[in-house]
């Protein structure tokens, strides 16, 4: 599936005192356990951060972004967010707009290709966002 | 001589994924949508897909799936499944794990009202034999897809098909995808991948490896479709497909399966409900990448009276097309391919629920 359209929306972006949120969708057609995601990794106005900075909220919890591989009990929605919580010194302002690029990695839980082996799905999206 | 089957027409929501992923739907609004534009009757969904908290569903969405179906009208067909044997990270799930991940998914379909649940390939026989005397419990028919790479003819398949002729059950068959029989690499792909940028070589090699690939016909061995795999990747990484390499070779090697139509005979007598796999329909309503009127000849001809859900894959890369439209066109081609054989599909309601077998009226 062609999901690097899907990630990002343009009501992604969301203030939070001492940073910012990005409200991803899960880069498949089905909802898929936490365990399926491999990796997240966000840049910000052409500044990777750092993966360790992230914080991951699904519902009311929170997770380091190492931790999801071990969440294979939590289920994420289709229609469900995922915030990303990422730090900033300086907070956009309300209606600034910031240029932000996500990369998702899956691993497919049911699409076995060799022993412990998955099929993967690696989807980027970049989008010029407002912040709300 | 077999008497010609009636097939009943149907849709899986899968079909309108984007629209669904994309939020321009909630779940009730699509299932009405569905019904408006008379795509049904027959209903199919994605348990994973549609039903948030799956299988942990709550009483109060299965009365408003209940209230859902009597209102619109359509025929609840087939419960998707999936066996999620790599839940884990660190080891695969034990055979006892995967059975009882399967129990809960059974179960709900039968509180739904779903006649039918598809399952997948990670499950062995063994696993599918432990498992019939929980379809028993819930009086549902668990149905293997046969998806491609997979075929008729796949040892796995094979072996599925030796372990239901022993057991005898009505309660085990197949799904059978229509993915595992294509005659060529569907256009909006490539057009896909052309207006991405990629060069016309490897365009052309893409097909090129899709067709020798062909002529070699459907792989008898996990090897053999990783070398196709392998070909694909090497190819796409030698023109900077990069990340894409492998989405290419998933594209090239996973979905577009090469089964000659007729090797379906075999299984179709064990065959529980049909996923009328499709990705374009051209100007003259044909279906240039799968042989629709060929299987329809073929199921038709062998008797077959389940539902056939039209299951558009093209919205993996096709953003263009409206997904309602593109199933009504493919789900004209079915009724116009069974006319041609003398017989018809079945559009009623009433005739739909006993064909797929529910009594009429109520729920199993």
């Amino acid at each position: 599936m062609a999901t690097d359209d899907t990630v990002l929306t343009e009501d992604s972006l969301t203030r939070r005192p001492g940073g910012l949120a990005v409200a991803l969708k899960v880069p498949w057609y089905r909802s898929l356990w936490l365990s399926s995601v491999s990796d997240i990794a966000v840049t910000v106005d052409g500044e990777r951060v750092p993966r360790d900075d992230l914080r991951v909220e699904l519902g009311e919890r929170t997770y380091h972004v190492d931790e999801l591989k071990e969440q294979w009990d939590t289920l994420w929605f289709i229609q469900d967010r995922l915030q990303v919580v990422v730090p900033r010194e300086k907070p956009p302002a309300e209606g600034q707009e910031v240029d932000v690029e996500v990369a998702v990695e899956l691993r497919l839980p049911y699409m076995q290709i060799a022993p412990m082996t998955y099929v993967t799905n690696h989807a980027t999206n970049r989008r010029t966002l407002t912040a709300r | 001589m077999t008497a010609p089957g009636t097939p009943v027409q149907g849709v899986t929501l899968y079909s309108f994924t984007r629209a669904f992923h994309g939020r321009r739907y909630t779940f009730e609004e699509l299932v009405r949508e569905v019904a408006r534009r008379g795509l049904g009757p027959g209903l199919e969904l994605v348990g994973f897909q549609s039903i948030k908290g799956f299988p942990d569903v709550d009483p109060g969405f299965v009365t408003r799936f209940r209230s859902l179906i009597d209102e619109t009208g359509l025929v609840p067909t087939c419960l998707s499944a999936n066996a999620d044997a790599g839940l884990r990270r660190d080891r695969m799930l034990t055979d006892d794990e995967l059975v009882d991940y399967m129990r809960p998914q059974i179960a709900v379909a039968r509180e739904l009202g779903f006649p039918v649940v598809r399952v997948q390939i990670s499950l062995t026989p063994d696993d599918m034999e432990r498992l019939l005397p929980v379809a028993e419990q819930h009086g549902v028919r668990l149905g293997l897809e046969i998806h491609s790479h997979q075929h008729p003819r796949h040892p796995r398949i094979q072996a599925l098909l030796e372990r239901y002729e022993k057991l005898g059950s009505p309660l085990l068959g197949f799904v059978p995808d229509w993915g595992a029989s294509l005659r060529a690499v569907p256009s909006t792909l490539l057009r896909k991948y052309r207006e991405a940028g990629y060069d016309e070589d490897l365009l052309t090699g893409i097909e090129q490896l899709w067709r020798e690939h062909h002529a070699e016909g459907p792989p008898m061995t996990e090897p053999q479709h990783g070398r196709w795999f392998r070909q694909v990747m090497e190819l796409a990484h030698r023109h900077g497909a990069g990340d894409r390499a492998i989405e290419m070779a998933v594209n090239i090697t996973g979905l577009f399966g090469h089964a000659p139509a007729s090797d379906w005979a075999e299984v179709l007598p064990w065959a529980v409900h049909t996923h009328g796999k499709f990705y374009e329909i051209d100007a003259d309503g044909d279906e240039p990448s799968v042989p629709v009127r060929e299987l329809v000849d073929l199921w038709v001809g062998s008797g077959y009276s389940g539902a056939i859900s039209s299951e558009w894959e093209g919205f993996h890369w096709n953003d263009w097309d409206d997904p309602f439209d593109v199933v009504a066109r493919e789900q004209a081609l079915i009724r116009a391919s069974a006319a041609a054989n003398g017989s018809r599909v079945i559009v009623d309601p009433a005739e739909a629920r006993r064909l797929v077998g529910l009594r009429e009226g109520r729920n199993i």
